[in-house]
């Protein structure tokens, strides 16, 4: 497993460099600008939305001070209208029991002014024990209101005025306003108004103008049970208000819109007040800004991709030149050069590429001149080296050819007159001259060795090496050597020239065995790891190792003229042929043990 | 020297090597009809009946000529170029016999035309036997169209 992770990770790394730099660049700025956006973005859309929310807490928590106030203050107005009628004479008279025609009168005439509009439905008053004394309402309606349930509950103390809970009837919200009438210190009798809660229409083109559009206003009771919207009843907020002070509250509104709300109680009755602004209004600046970031920092990546790209291809296209004329001078064209237009480290390198052409292309002249030069010695002194050999075989043949002519008419013309001794000697002149054309013949060949051409082919080594022998033993008794040839695998040489070999090293095998009563000649192959090695094996007088390093000069004999015919000149012969092949030949041998000639040449790839 | 009736001209330079030729052509006697001349130009003076030889009719013509390779004045690629390239004496078969085993000399001689080249064994025996030979083929084996004069 965590070899899997290092060779992603290294995987990943390569084909990071496999990219160009042209390409390299960009990426890393790109990579670099997009954190460096998403990083700002981020953070300073973190600021604004806290700024946002802020500043909306900042607005809800006033607007909701200031209504609440305005509440208070409309409460406290009813308050005191509430008290002055029971503080009134003849309200006080009427509950005492003084119910003359005009108290009655002045007290059912109060009452009815306390139901300043339609909103206020009922104005009732009780005795002490919760009688009810006069009663006010509009004509011909009904309402479900229970006055005496409030008085039970609240029992209102001496001089106390104090509005009541909201209650929900129907669909209707009504509250209460409670007074005591309290003579000399006790009470006598209550006052109970009731209103229903319905803001008109004016009301609340006002607070919405106040609010804004999307904030919504609620008013209920603080222990939470009825709450409303100035329209209707509605669901009590998923909030538990403290009755002291102002809150902020976050909750989801109606299933899927968030809000963040505020809360205060409203002074002058056990209501509070609550205002919901949605949350995505309050989120709409910090959006905007997001999509600003994103615009703003998606047109700084690609400003900055497109830099890179510049300042990247301005820096790659002077190297990519760099390159392809360093390519065209590896290939062997040294008249390259690289325009330089600039002052900078690309062109110091433009310019120290052209002075290192410059100087190659002229070392390469030189070397060239100088190829030439030595090729036009060499071709002299090959020339030299023809003419002399041309005239060493037309020029010193002549004469040998008189010598051995001349010689063999005076046998032959004065047979009579020369004595056996003469006759000796003419013969010796005769065989001189031959020996030393067949001496003049093999130089040549020799020297002619260096100037040749190879032709280069496959040659059947097996079959070439029979044929020499063959030939070789064709003027020996039959079946007075015994021949092994081994199977040879084909080699890549000039067939002449190897066919030389052979003849030269089976013909040596034949010879320096010949005194051996049982000659036996062994030709194969041994198998070698970078050459194909060939041999020749003899079982006659082999030689002493010690001179074995004499055995490929020219000229170099290790056995007289009288044991063995030759001129010692074929194993140097041999030696030169192989050596052009890029061969090589070595020997093993000992006194009176026989010898072998190991020759070896370069391998073809298409045979093992 | 009878210029009458040549059977052979011989071109060489060695009068040793050109008594050894007429030596061997004596001994089957070959040699009665044969001119022995020392470089190409008189072969050349012979042959178009010029110079010394300005009397010669230019009808009798050799049945073979022996040329040398190596020469003074003009060698026998010279001679064998021009014998070659002339009608009257384009048809007369011409042999080199040289030293030289060259290949390249070979070659040229073979592109100008030439009937047959043999290198001179430096042996007695064998340059015998060569020279025997190569009388024996061409001056009795060999046959020979009639040779009309082109000269009009």
């Amino acid at each position: 497993m965590a070899m899997n992770v290092t060779a992603a990770a290294r995987k990943k790394i390569l084909f990071f460099r496999v990219l160009s730099i042209q390409q390299r660049l960009p990426l890393l700025i790109c990579v670099l600008l997009l954190c460096m956006a998403v990083a700002l973005g981020w953070l300073s859309q973190v600021g604004v939305k806290r700024a946002s929310v802020d500043m909306a807490k900042e607005r809800l928590g006033s607007l909701t001070a200031q209504l609440s106030y305005l509440f208070g203050q409309s409460g406290s107005l009813v308050l005191s209208a509430t008290s002055a009628t029971v503080d009134n004479e003849n309200i006080k008279k009427f509950v005492n029991g003084d119910r003359a025609g005009i108290v009655a009168d002045s007290a059912r005439q109060l009452l009815d002014n306390l139901r300043i509009d339609s909103t206020w439905i009922l104005t009732e008053l009780f005795d002490a024990r919760h009688q009810l004394l006069l009663r006010s309402s509009p004509p011909g309606k009904t309402t479900k209101v229970n006055s005496r349930e409030i008085l039970s509950a609240v029992n209102p103390a001496p001089h106390s005025c104090q509005i009541g809970k909201l209650l929900r009837i129907g669909d209707s919200i009504y509250y209460p306003i409670i007074a005591a009438v309290t003579d000399k210190g006790n009470v006598t009798g209550y006052l109970a108004r009731w209103r229903l809660q319905a803001a008109t229409l004016k009301a609340i083109a006002q607070v919405s103008l106040l609010l804004g559009t999307n904030a919504t206003l609620y008013v209920g009771n603080s222990d939470g049970s009825v709450w409303t919207n100035l329209i209707g009843p509605v669901p009590a907020p998923p909030v538990t208000i403290q009755y002291d002070k102002q809150d902020f509250f976050e909750y989801e509104r109606q299933g899927d819109s968030a809000v963040l709300a505020s809360a205060m109680p409203i002074p002058n009755a056990p209501w509070s007040l609550l205002i919901e602004f949605p949350r995505g209004m309050i989120m709409e600046t910090s959006r905007r800004f997001l999509h600003w970031i994103i615009g703003i920092g998606a047109a700084l990546v690609l400003f900055g991709i497109l830099l890179a790209w510049i300042t990247s291809r301005n820096i790659t296209r002077p190297l990519n030149k760099l390159t392809r004329a360093a390519t065209k001078m590896a290939a062997g064209d040294y008249s390259v050069s690289v325009e330089v237009e600039r002052g900078d480290e690309l062109g110091k390198l433009a310019r120290a590429f052209n002075a290192m052409t410059v100087r190659v292309k002229n070392a390469q002249d030189d070397l060239e001149r100088k190829v030439q030069e030595r090729t036009m010695q060499l071709n002299t002194a090959n020339k030299e080296l023809e003419g002399f050999s041309y005239s060493v075989s037309h020029d010193l043949r002549a004469p040998l050819r008189s010598i051995s002519g001349f010689a063999a008419i005076l046998k032959e013309d004065y047979a009579s007159k020369l004595d056996a001794e003469a006759n000796r000697l003419a013969d010796k002149i005769i065989s001189n001259a031959k020996k030393m054309g067949q001496l003049i013949d093999d130089l040549i060949s020799f020297s002619q060795m260096s100037g040749k051409e190879l032709k280069q082919q496959p040659v059947n080594m097996e079959a070439l090496a029979k044929s020499c022998a063959s030939e070789l033993l064709q003027h020996e008794p039959e079946n007075k050597y015994q021949l092994q040839v081994q199977p040879m695998p084909v080699c890549l040489g000039d067939e002449a020239l190897l066919r030389q070999v052979w003849f030269n090293l089976i013909g040596n095998a034949i010879k320096y065995s010949s005194k051996n009563p049982a000659p036996r000649i062994e030709i194969g192959y041994k198998k070698e790891a970078t050459a194909s090695c060939y041999f020749v094996r003899d079982n006659g007088v082999g030689f002493d190792m010690q001179y074995g390093h004499k055995l490929f000069g020219v000229f170099q004999r290790l056995h007289g003229q009288n044991e063995f015919e030759g001129l010692g000149i074929g194993l140097a012969l041999v030696k030169r042929i192989l050596n052009r092949h890029h061969g090589d030949i070595s020997v093993e041998a000992a006194l009176g043990k026989g010898a072998v000639f190991y020759f070896s040449l370069p391998k073809i790839k298409d045979h093992e | 020297m009878n210029n009458q009736e040549v059977e052979i001209l011989l071109v060489e330079d060695s009068q040793d090597d050109a008594e050894l030729v007429i030596r061997a052509l004596r001994k089957i006697n070959l040699a009665n009809k044969l001119i022995h001349l020392e470089d190409g130009q008189q072969a050349l003076d012979f042959l178009f009946a010029e110079g010394m030889f300005s009397g010669r009719k230019l009808m009798e013509r050799p049945k073979l000529i022996v040329l040398d390779l190596k020469m003074p004045r003009v060698d026998g690629i010279e001679t064998l170029k021009r014998i070659k390239s002339d009608e009257r004496t384009r048809l007369i078969p011409v042999v080199m016999m040289t030293s030289s085993a060259e290949e390249k000399d070979m070659l040229i001689s073979y592109q100008l035309g030439i009937n047959s080249y043999v290198v001179k064994p430096v042996g007695f025996e064998n340059f015998v036997k060569a020279v025997t030979g190569l009388g024996i083929y061409w001056l009795l084996v060999n046959t020979l169209p009639e040779l009309n004069d082109g000269e009009s």
